[in-house]
């Protein structure tokens, strides 16, 4: 378990980094050329400006119709967004490997506020699956991909809450944490966690289509 | 081409994840029950807990050192309390620094002068301590590696 886990932290971080930077940009690359080929009109229409605006109005809490339509979903998704963000960059454990692999010397979260951020992810992920098994409007729609992704995000965060509060078998559940991890990584560019690099191009096409086609605001 | 997707799907994907919580649930308490005979001795426990780095965010490092060199066959002082050359530099045919507290060289934070508390320009404490520990146990590929393995709750 202990050369699995080295094996992890080493080499297979590499492959991951590698997967998500290269799956990103050829999903980045062959989504460009597919749009240039099929909506070259879109594409003329892009203008940085309403692509900003549009932005900014969706990354505001409830400044949209479609944020102030259910409350509820509004917050758990800024409150989910923003912490996974928060411990992806700065939670004490992965600032102590940047700086055991690098001697980079990153800024990390205090360990009560990483702790309490975890925890609300993960009763977050039970909100969302929640969600989906009660709420027949969105039972409807789920696809067993939307359990991979929701388990790709739940089961790194599990491990590490265990593993950090040293409750169970701690190699195995940090082996687990770094494995779940990675995989998570290298699913992002191919699965519907790729919102994650999609995301800003979804609102530049709405933004622009709204501000520069239909002359009216990013409702 | 897509085909249509049918209608009478939904009723039972919602049996799945049910089927998929339950397996996670066993999963999961299978992975909470604790390793058997880990349990080391409270009499022997020793820890790295160097002043300079207080207050600790974690649980002090375990560390038993005579335990420790007996077990990974350590004779040489000079392997863990290394001498370095005049500027600085880690050196293995430098006389060794026994007796010194990493502290003494490390400082907490890199980019000036030495010594505790003060700023240094060689590797900072936390990060010598975390490359002298791990990297040695990933370079003999044995003894813990991840967080809790040294940083264990007393």
């Amino acid at each position: 378990m202990q050369q699995l886990y080295n094996f992890a932290v080493g080499p297979l971080a590499w492959v991951a980094w590698a997967v998500f930077l290269g799956g990103s940009a050829w999903r980045l690359a062959s989504m460009w050329a597919l749009a240039r080929k099929k909506d070259m009109n879109a594409v003329a229409y892009m203008d940085v400006r309403f692509a900003a605006r549009s932005m900014a109005h969706w990354a505001t809490p409830f400044a949209t119709l479609g944020w102030r339509a259910n409350p509820a979903v509004t917050v758990a998704t800024f409150a989910f967004h923003t912490a996974l963000g928060l411990l992806l960059l700065f939670a004490p454990g992965h600032a102590v490997l940047w700086d055991y692999a690098f001697g980079v010397n990153v800024w990390s979260l205090p360990e009560g506020i990483a702790d309490a951020l975890t925890v609300l992810v993960i009763l977050l992920c039970g909100f969302f699956a929640w969600r989906r098994l009660q709420l027949p409007v969105v039972r409807f729609v789920t696809r067993p991909m939307d359990w991979l992704v929701l388990a790709l995000v739940a089961v790194p965060c599990i491990t590490a809450f265990l593993a950090k509060q040293q409750i169970g078998d701690n190699l195995l559940l940090s082996t687990l944490h770094v494995l779940s991890g990675e995989a998570t990584l290298m699913a992002l560019p191919f699965t519907r966690l790729s919102h994650a690099i999609f995301s800003p191009f979804a609102r530049a096409y709405m933004g622009s289509e709204f501000g520069g086609v239909r002359h009216c605001p990013d409702w | 081409m897509k085909t249509p997707r049918s209608l009478p799907r939904a009723p039972r994907l919602a049996t799945q994840p049910a089927i998929v919580a339950a397996i996670l649930a066993a999963a999961l308490l299978f992975l909470l029950l604790p390793p058997v005979g880990m349990a080391p001795a409270q009499e022997d426990m020793k820890v790295l807990a160097p002043e300079a780095l207080a207050p600790q965010s974690r649980p002090a490092a375990r560390f038993v050192h005579d335990t420790h060199n007996e077990k990974a066959k350590i004779d040489e002082c000079g392997t863990c309390h290394h001498g370095t050359t005049e500027d600085g530099r880690r050196d293995a045919t430098a006389a060794t620094s026994e007796g010194t507290p990493c502290a003494d060289c490390h400082a907490v934070h890199a980019g000036g002068g030495g010594g505790v508390g003060k700023v240094g320009k060689g590797t900072p404490l936390e990060r010598a301590y975390h490359r002298q520990c791990m990297g040695c146990h990933r370079e003999q590929g044995k003894g813990p590696t991840a967080c809790g393995g040294c940083h264990t709750k007393v």
